[in-house]
């Protein structure tokens, strides 16, 4: 999967479990989304398992999960230093 | 699509059956009286290494696949839920260690819980904050490199006997729930055992106060700009995991009892089985039994497959066993009439800690608010 296709799959993810189709990229998930502390957990899980992105203890941060964006470039930086 | 359990599953099965059946069911109705569990219970469990058994073998755990985990919980719950609870409280701070915790935190603290040198209960609820986790009071301040941590946790499962909590207290600076492993001997920290209860008699609760207790900085679990409540949902995860097979536990050994006795049970010259409303009741309690179990399944293989479906099924699975084993315990205590009320059969236990399955990892209740929202997500227009 590339970088694109998971960008994409991200913000379907997201969208679609937060029922909120018109998040916007820069939208915080935890507070127009409505994120709950369930939601990190699958949020966790997608992210490494269903994109194949292994997380580090450091990455584990509310920063780099509150915006569609913010997770994406997360994931930008992942992939450039895996 | 194929519903069986591997060689390796059904091995662990019978192992875990054989255990329970030698050690764990013996001195059930004893935990019960007693308000315990015996430490040599404790001992065994951890020489067995069923302690922090989904743990990484690499820091002393099993590595237990979630289907045998679930398999595990089944076989020592149908002997004792007591016994049975002790591995969801100590195995969710296992889980949230080698999660969440960083490398250091995991290489201290695993080896010694996997063990058992160390037995490990959460501390999350307060005298006034049960479901509304968010509202906790407990307040953890940062000074210099220690954390002072206040407040007072109640209903804590194994607080009696833990030599380590996975405390849930607020961050004085963000405002953030944050987890910390705060050890029992910590000056400041007095546990207060809590007895005579309804059922799990035997799960040693106790309510714990903090006052000013100092931590190391180190103790916290994960960064402190975690996303708020992940630790607990992490934490909780496997308990609703575990809860929920302790649940078919309940509702496996009531059935188990309730076919024996109503075999040999007489009454107008037959056995009570003949009784077509005796058939009907049992025809619901297994049914329900293994409807509860195959939810459970679900939930173990979506978690062991790594999939984000697993916090959803687990949900279902958790509320809807519980409910089960409440209603079946229930029945199972009819059918066995004056002797179900009494001590002589074991389902007068299992109905008094039927009772309690309802409540904790997420009452009944909560779990009806939570569920429906992901049905949404399934059935929404929007999907």
């Amino acid at each position: 999967m590339d970088l694109t296709d998971k960008r994409a799959q991200l913000r379907e993810f997201v969208t679609r479990s937060l029922g909120t189709p018109n998040l916007a990229g820069d939208d915080d998930i935890f507070e127009v989304g409505g994120a709950t502390s369930l939601f990190s957990v699958e949020l966790v899980i997608f992210i490494e398992d269903s994109l194949g992105v292994p997380l580090a203890d450091d990455d584990l941060e509310r920063d780099n999960f509150a915006t569609i964006n913010a997770m994406a470039a997360m994931i930008d930086r992942k992939h450039a230093t895996p | 699509m194929r519903i069986q359990l591997t060689s390796e599953q059904l091995e662990n099965r019978s192992r875990f059956g054989a255990f329970a059946e030698e050690h764990i069911a013996p001195l059930a109705a004893a935990s019960d009286r007693n308000g315990r569990i015996e430490m040599s219970v404790v001992k065994r469990l951890a020489r067995e290494r069923f302690l922090g058994s989904r743990v990484a073998v690499s820091f002393g755990g099993d590595g237990l696949d979630m289907i045998s985990y679930g398999l595990l919980h089944e076989e020592f719950g149908k002997a004792c839920s007591s016994t049975r609870s002790l591995l969801t409280v100590h195995d969710m701070v296992c889980e949230a260690v080698e999660r969440l915790g960083n490398e250091n935190m995991r290489e201290q603290w695993l080896p010694l819980l996997t063990s058992g040198e160390r037995i490990a209960a959460f501390a999350l609820t307060e005298p006034a904050s049960g479901s509304d986790a968010s509202s906790i009071a407990t307040t953890a301040v940062l000074e210099g490199d220690e954390y002072l941590i206040t407040g007072k946790k109640t209903w804590i499962s194994f607080a009696q006997l833990a030599d380590v909590f996975l405390l849930i207290a607020r961050d004085g600076e963000h405002g953030t729930m944050a987890g910390f492993l705060v050890p029992a001997d910590t000056d400041g920290l007095v546990v207060r055992p809590i007895s005579d209860i309804l059922g799990l008699r035997g799960s040693m609760l106790g309510e714990v106060e903090l006052t000013e207790c100092r931590v190391p900085a180190s103790s916290r679990v994960g960064s402190p700009k975690m996303p708020a409540g992940l630790i607990v949902a992490t934490a909780l995860q496997l308990g609703r995991y575990s809860v929920a097979w302790g649940s078919v536990a309940i509702a496996e050994a009531c059935v188990a009892s309730s076919f024996r006795y109503s075999s040999r049970r007489y009454q107008f010259n037959v056995p009570i089985f003949e009784h077509q409303l005796i058939r009907a009741m049992l025809t619901e309690m297994l049914a329900e039994t293994k409807a509860a179990r195959l939810l459970c399944y679900e939930a173990g293989y979506l978690a062991q497959e790594r999939k984000p479906d697993a916090v959803e099924a687990t949900l279902i699975a958790k509320f809807f066993a519980s409910k089960a084993a409440a209603r079946i315990s229930a029945d199972a205590v009819q059918i066995h009439g004056a002797n179900g009320v009494s001590k002589n059969y074991a389902v007068e236990r299992h109905f008094r800690d039927a009772r309690v399955m309802e409540i904790i990892e997420g009452s009944t209740q909560i779990q009806q608010i939570t569920i429906p929202k992901y049905g949404l997500r399934s059935y929404s227009e929007n999907r």
